[in-house]
Order: structure tokens, then C-alpha cells, then sequence
């Protein structure tokens, strides 16, 4: 296999080699993998596609994502070869308008990419859906977003503190990769609500804000749980409240459990958090509302208006259920300027 | 503040001779007038810089 990278002859000392990713703005300042010519052949090898294939060029600096980059960065990460096809799922997801991705790259505002892979990749792959997935523990949750971010950085051209400007980052912007727990819910998972099918792969990827813990160990149904998570939704200060866009909702399986036997489903969550889920105009600093009016004209132009939606309608919630154990779910405000976006992954290279 | 990242964007795209104009940062949440003291500071290198011969750039 012909690759075309430049090579760099580097001491075998995994601290030399720490420093000298380093010092060239390619790390993320924990220690990285040589992606050395035999692994990344492997990792080309994996994707089923030809290394000079270009999936885009990614802003701001416009890095062509070829396949031999984004399999450099694979390798540098620390992944597995079989997490390539999610990768470049991912790679291709981004360029989608709706997502937003020049805005998402240069702002100053705190956004990790988060990835969501659906369908039967999660247990070949063994992405975690479960208890801590957010977290430590899990190789492909940790490499796979890891490899990501260096995708955006590296590619990219989203240098920390020089070309990618965040006011405070993101602890996701170190990695940021789940599986759906799609097993803990009798509801359609996500990739199947946007047209896919059951048995497909999918991934979404999401541009999010810091994430919101709801903790309602105390309601007895799902009502409930609902307004907990409503009322964890209504900030006057954030992306959503200004801009819209769309706004993440993670139940956990065990609030699922108590909302399916009240005959809560999807749709009527929905309708129920678009709702209670709106902000009382009297929360937002007076020019702050102006900002949102300037922004939403259409949705907020009333004169009387009592609250505003943090998205522009209910079909802006995204909804899926992931976790373990506990009477937890999650609030995920995103950047507001942004609408997430799912892509089935293609192995059809695999015949 | 942002400048140099202007630079590198302009450079990527083919357009390192890009004229740039800066105001200090920052631009939002600061009150009307001096947003209009930013703006008279600047007409002058704006207008030069849209009637100045493009730059011959690298592509």
C-alpha cells in the first residue's frame, strides 16, 4: 500500500515521542500511539477504501480528510482498525450543512462533537451503552472520540488557544463516543426514527454543550421524571434559549422503565418537554431576550410573550435512551446553531 | 485577539494577501457608542483596503 505521508523518525521512548507530538500542536497532551507505516496500513485496510480517497476538507484550515489522514489519527489515538468505518461515518456526517461545522469549529463557546453509533456496530466494536459510558473504561468509547477530535484538530486545523478559540473547552473535546442502549427500551432507537433500519449501523454526531445530570430518585411516575428533566432544560442563558436548534435528551433505562409502563412514548415525551421545557421570559437579562428575539423573530416576535421554547419545535429534541442503573437521565444543550446528524455506516466493502 | 487566526484562514484558502482590518475584542456586549467609535476608527482602512488593488496571491 502506497501512502503518502510525510514520515517523522522518532526515539522509541514514550516520552520523546510525547514531546515531539507536542511540541508540534498534534497531541492532546496525554501520551499517543506511533501510527507507524504498518499500523496505518492497517487502519486503510479496515476502512475498505483507497488511502488517497478524500472525505472533504475540513474548516478552518481546510485539511484534506483523506483516508490515510483520519487513519494517521486513528492510529495516533490508540483505535483498533475495526473502528475506521465509524470514523469516517463521522467524517462524513460533519459536512452536512445543517450541522454547522465552520461555526461549531471557530466559536468560543464550550462544544465537544459527540458521536452516538447505533445498530450492531456497538457489540461488534464493544462501545459502551451502559454504566459509565460517558467515561473511562471502554477502549472504542475513548479511542474513537479521541481520534475525532485529533481528526478536527489536526486536519482541521482546530489548534487549542491559537485556531480553536473556546472560552473554556470541553472535557468531551478529549473524547466523546457512546453507543445507544438500545436493548434498555422498547421505543425505536434513534438511526431507525431517521429512516434507517434496526439491523443498519449508524452514527450521529451531535455538536453539544456541557452536559446537565437530572437526579429524580423521588417521583413514583413518569410525569414526574419528565417535569425533572423539563425544568433541568429551562436556562435562560443558554444556545438553546438564544438560537434554538436542538437539544439533547438521554433517559435512562430506568426512567424509561417508569415512563413505558405510564404509556409514555417518544412522540408525547416530545410534546410533553417542549412544553414544561420552556424558559419564563422573566429569567432572561432584558438584552439577552432582545438577542433571542433578534434571532427567533418568527417564534418570539410577541409582544406578550410569557416564555420562550428552548428549541423551535418538538421534532428538535433528540431523544434516545443510553446509561445503567439509576433514576438519572441527561440534559444536553448544544450549540444551538446546529442540528445533529445520523449516517448509516457502509460496509458494503465487507461484501 | 483574532487576527492571526484570520491570517491562517485567509492563507488556507488561497488569499494570504487578504487585507484585514481588526478592532479590539470585544465586539459584543459593549454599549452602542463604542461600537460607533469602532467603526469611524476603522472606515478609513476599510475603504482603502476595498479600493486597493487585489494582492497577487499564491492560490
Amino acid at each position: 500500500m502506497k501512502l503518502a505521508s510525510v514520515r517523522h523518525e522518532v526515539a522509541e521512548s514514550p516520552l520523546e515521542l510525547l514531546e515531539y507530538v507536542m511540541e508540534r500542536g498534534w497531541g492532546d497532551g496525554l501520551p499517543v500511539i506511533p501510527p507507524t507505516e504498518e499500523r496505518v496500513a492497517a487502519m486503510v485496510e479496515a476502512s475498505g477504501r483507497p488511502p488517497d480517497e478524500s472525505r472533504g476538507r475540513i474548516p478552518h484550515l481546510f485539511g484534506d480528510a483523506t483516508i490515510e489522514k483520519i487513519a494517521v489519527n486513528a492510529a495516533m489515538a490508540g483505535c483498533r482498525p475495526e473502528y475506521m468505518p465509524v470514523l469516517v461515518t463521522a467524517v462524513d456526517a460533519i459536512f452536512d450543512p445543517i450541522y454547522n461545522l465552520p461555526g461549531v469549529q471557530g466559536t468560543t463557546n464550550c462544544i465537544a462533537q459527540l458521536i452516538v453509533v447505533h445498530g450492531p456496530a456497538r457489540g461488534a466494536l464493544e462501545i459502551n451503552c451502559k454504566e459509565n459510558l460517558f467515561g473511562q473504561g471502554w477502549r472504542a468509547n475513548a479511542t474513537i472520540g479521541r481520534a475525532f477530535r485529533f481528526i478536527l484538530q489536526n486536519i482541521g486545523g482546530a489548534k487549542p488557544g491559537d485556531t480553536d478559540r473556546s472560552t473554556f473547552g470541553h472535557q468531551g473535546k478529549f473524547s466523546s463516543c457512546i453507543g445507544e442502549n438500545e436493548e434498555a427500551s422498547p421505543w425505536p432507537p434513534l438511526h431507525v426514527e431517521r429512516g434507517l433500519e434496526r439491523a443498519d449501523s449508524a452514527v450521529t454526531v451531535i455538536a453539544v454543550d456541557p452536559h446537565i445530570m437530572v437526579n429524580d430518585a423521588a417521583s413514583t411516575d413518569g410525569e414526574g421524571v419528565l417535569q425533572s428533566i423539563a425544568s433541568s432544560m429551562m436556562q435562560a442563558g443558554s444556545n438553546n434559549a438564544l438560537f434554538g436548534g436542538e437539544m439533547v435528551v438521554v433517559l435512562g433505562p430506568e426512567h424509561v422503565d417508569m415512563l413505558v409502563r405510564d404509556g409514555w412514548d417518544p412522540p408525547r415525551i416530545r410534546a410533553f418537554l417542549y412544553e414544561r421545557g420552556r424558559v419564563p421570559t422573566f429569567l432572561f437579562a432584558p438584552a439577552n431576550l432582545e438577542r433571542a428575539r433578534g434571532r427567533r423573530d418568527d417564534l418570539l416576535a410577541r409582544e406578550d410573550l410569557e416564555s420562550v421554547p428552548v428549541v423551535d419545535d418538538v421534532d428538535s429534541i433528540c431523544l434516545f435512551v443510553a446509561g445503567g442503573l439509576g433514576k438519572h437521565s441527561l440534559v444536553i444543550p448544544t450549540f444551538g446553531n446546529t442540528h445533529s446528524v445520523t449516517r448509516k455506516i457502509d460496509y458494503s466493502f465487507n461484501g | 485577539m483574532f487576527e492571526a487566526f484570520g491570517r491562517k484562514k485567509a492563507r488556507a484558502l488561497g488569499f494570504a494577501g487578504l487585507p484585514l482590518v481588526s478592532i479590539p475584542h470585544p465586539i459584543t456586549g459593549i454599549p452602542l457608542d463604542t461600537v460607533q467609535t469602532h467603526a469611524d476608527g476603522i472606515f478609513e482602512s476599510v475603504a482603502e483596503s476595498l479600493t486597493l488593488a487585489p494582492p497577487e496571491d499564491e492560490g
